[in-house]
């Protein structure tokens, strides 16, 4: 798969998608929390945990088939930005893998954000992968309120202020405790 | 969503419409029987993309203007390097305008693949959407998704990324793919053909309303084949003209219902898109496509919008079949770019976005600053078109339930693929004073 790194075989894999796009204001948080999680998982050396970036929600449903030329993923972590009419940086964790109930979403009529492309938002793309058995046990959505999506905005202070927050939510699920280290 | 009036008279209305790019509602207005009103309302803010542009440099807009749409950036690459490199005389190598194609067709893969099997297609099957679909119809899916990633992975070997490329620039391309590179996307390309070809029976075997729509339909010629990434312009009533004869032609006017502008061509609604371009140029298809067309049962032109995924699925096979010609073809370039010195002028481009032709117009002074910026993307141009099909299907099917002439009605709307995100980006700034 093209920009996907192959990752150490034998541990427990977990992808981190950073959704979003670079250049639209606050949309641009999934790509830098995606940066900054790779950078610490390179420093840790955990190579069972793979990190893209992706701006279109349904490159979602081929990341995740397990039929692919990667396999398939026991843990997933998108982080992206979100609109629900919370506070801008409020960080929510959402579960959404097989192991969880549906999105409740249906005919992909959501909105599919400033980042979507025609109809399928980040919902409506787990919800196709969740029809096609593609979901993993575990897909943990971690959203960021977001305040602006304009078009070559910088992140908004809200959001900046918790990139921090955002990479350590991203961090506590896609990674399986440290190896015990032999006495 | 549906509300019958206490006064003889009834509204179609869909608050907001699933399965197009961007933010947008549908309004129809019955009474006595008699089709008053129709809106298609685009309210996704507008974002001023023309005003943007004016005093940037003549090399920045197929960076800038790219950001405009997630679906069709390349169609905006394309046509503002068209427009630059029209304004300073200079044409491109023949390597250079068919490594664009190859790109343009990465483009085409990746938009119809979706458009036809994921959003066109529950409409005829009668799903609420592709989700639902999947669940009944796995190998669709799956093998629009099969289709759909040939295309991404061309964009992204050719273009840098698979959403919004990077490596368009004015006069070419910033580096140019390596043969391997290249020859590595041919085995997904051919089976995603096969693929396709074999979808072309379920297409065409759907039940289409008997509608014919009676606009002038334009496109680009087919003067370096199908229509693309060049050509000049044709009309259904039999007008050639180059690309700089746009404006003479087409003009846009505010409607108080929309953020987009309304297009018309010599003072009345047109079509732009697969309809038009398949009825002006199905001769020039590769022969592969043509028996695709013959084979889905479509004659040389095509006047009913509800069969638009037929030709969409048309096209979609010469695109995968062109894309692996360009490829089996390609032996390099001998530079990724030319140059193209900032010169003084006016400059027009226009290419076939997946949805119709995108036309972009630039004022340039010495230096290669932009003076003035007019883009007409499809959607704006088709929304006339798509109101009076509104208004004659409904007019014409008043007999059916509030309910199923709603959905009916929304699904005429998606028969344009339209692009709302793309259309209601060129308001003039002086909007915001009404």
């Amino acid at each position: 798969m093209a920009g996907v790194p192959e990752p150490t075989s034998g541990l427990r894999r977990s992808l981190v998608v950073g959704l979003g796009s670079p250049d639209r204001g606050d949309d641009a948080i999934g790509p830098i929390v995606a940066g900054a999680v790779a950078r610490t998982v390179a420093a840790r050396q955990r190579r069972e945990v793979v990190v893209v970036e992706r701006e279109d929600p349904t490159s979602l449903v081929e990341l995740m088939d397990p039929r692919g030329p990667d396999g398939g993923w026991d843990t997933v972590v998108v982080v992206d930005a979100v609109r629900s009419g919370a506070a801008p940086g409020t960080i929510t964790v959402i579960e959404a893998g097989s192991d969880a109930p549906g999105l409740g979403m249906s005919g992909a009529r959501i909105d599919p954000g400033p980042g979507g492309t025609h109809g399928f938002g980040l919902a409506g793309a787990l919800e196709l992968a969740r029809a096609l058995d593609r979901l993993p046990p575990r897909v943990a959505v971690v959203g960021v309120e977001a305040a602006d999506f304009a078009y070559g905005a910088p992140l908004s202070d809200a959001v900046t202020t918790v990139v921090g927050a955002a990479v350590d939510a991203v961090l506590a699920c896609a990674l399986a405790p440290e190896p015990a280290r032999e006495a | 969503m549906t509300h019958k009036l206490t006064s003889g008279s009834h509204v179609l209305s869909v608050e907001t419409l699933a399965r197009v790019e961007g933010e947008g509602g549908m309004h129809v207005h019955v009474q006595d029987g008699e089709v008053l009103d129709v809106h298609l309302r685009i309210f996704e803010p507008p974002r001023f993309f023309e005003a943007f542009l004016r005093g940037r440099s003549y090399t920045e807009p197929p960076d800038i203007t790219a950001r405009i749409c997630g679906i069709c950036p390349v169609a905006y690459q394309l046509s503002a390097c068209l427009a630059i490199e029209d304004a300073a005389g200079v044409d491109v190598p023949a390597e250079i305008r068919a490594l664009r194609r190859l790109l343009y067709c990465g483009e085409w893969i990746e938009s119809h693949a979706l458009h036809i099997f994921m959003l066109h297609a529950p409409d005829l099957l009668g799903y609420d959407g592709a989700i639902e679909m999947a669940r009944d119809h796995r190998d669709l899916v799956e093998s629009a998704l099969r289709i759909k990633r040939a295309g991404n992975d061309l964009m992204t070997v050719v273009g840098g990324r698979s959403v919004h490329p990077v490596n368009v620039r004015v006069g070419g391309f910033h580096r140019l793919p390596r043969r391997e590179e290249l020859l590595a996307l041919r085995p997904a390309l051919v089976s995603a053909l096969q693929e396709t070809i074999a979808a072309v029976p379920v297409v065409s075997g759907f039940e289409f309303p008997e509608f014919e729509q009676p606009y002038l339909y334009l496109s680009l010629d087919s003067t370096n084949g199908y229509p693309l990434e060049s050509g000049s312009l044709v009309t259904s009533d039999g007008l050639q003209a180059p690309v700089s004869q746009f404006g003479a032609h087409v003009a846009e006017e505010h409607v108080a219902h929309s953020n987009a502008l309304h297009a018309t061509f010599d003072g009345g609604p047109y079509v732009v898109g697969p309809l038009a371009r398949y009825s002006l140029n199905s001769a020039a298809l590769n022969p592969v496509a043509r028996a695709a067309a013959e084979a889905g049962g479509l004659g040389p032109t095509c006047r009913n919008p509800f069969r638009s995924i037929v030709v969409r699925t048309v096209e979609l096979i010469h695109a995968l079949d062109e894309a692996v010609a360009i490829i089996d073809a390609w032996q390099g370039a001998p530079v990724a770019a030319i140059e193209v010195p900032p010169t003084a002028g006016v400059g027009h481009g226009a290419t076939e976005a997946p949805r119709g032709l995108l036309y972009h117009q630039y004022r340039f002074d010495a230096a290669g600053t932009i003076l003035d910026a007019q883009i007409v993307p499809p959607t704006s141009q088709n929304q006339p078109a798509i109101e009076a099909d509104l208004r004659a299907f409904v007019q014409a099917n008043l007999h059916l339930s509030h309910e199923e002439l709603t959905r009916q009605c929304e699904v005429t709307i998606r028969t344009y693929d339209p692009c709302i995100s793309c259309a209601t980006h060129f308001l003039d700034l002086s909007v915001e004073h009404i």
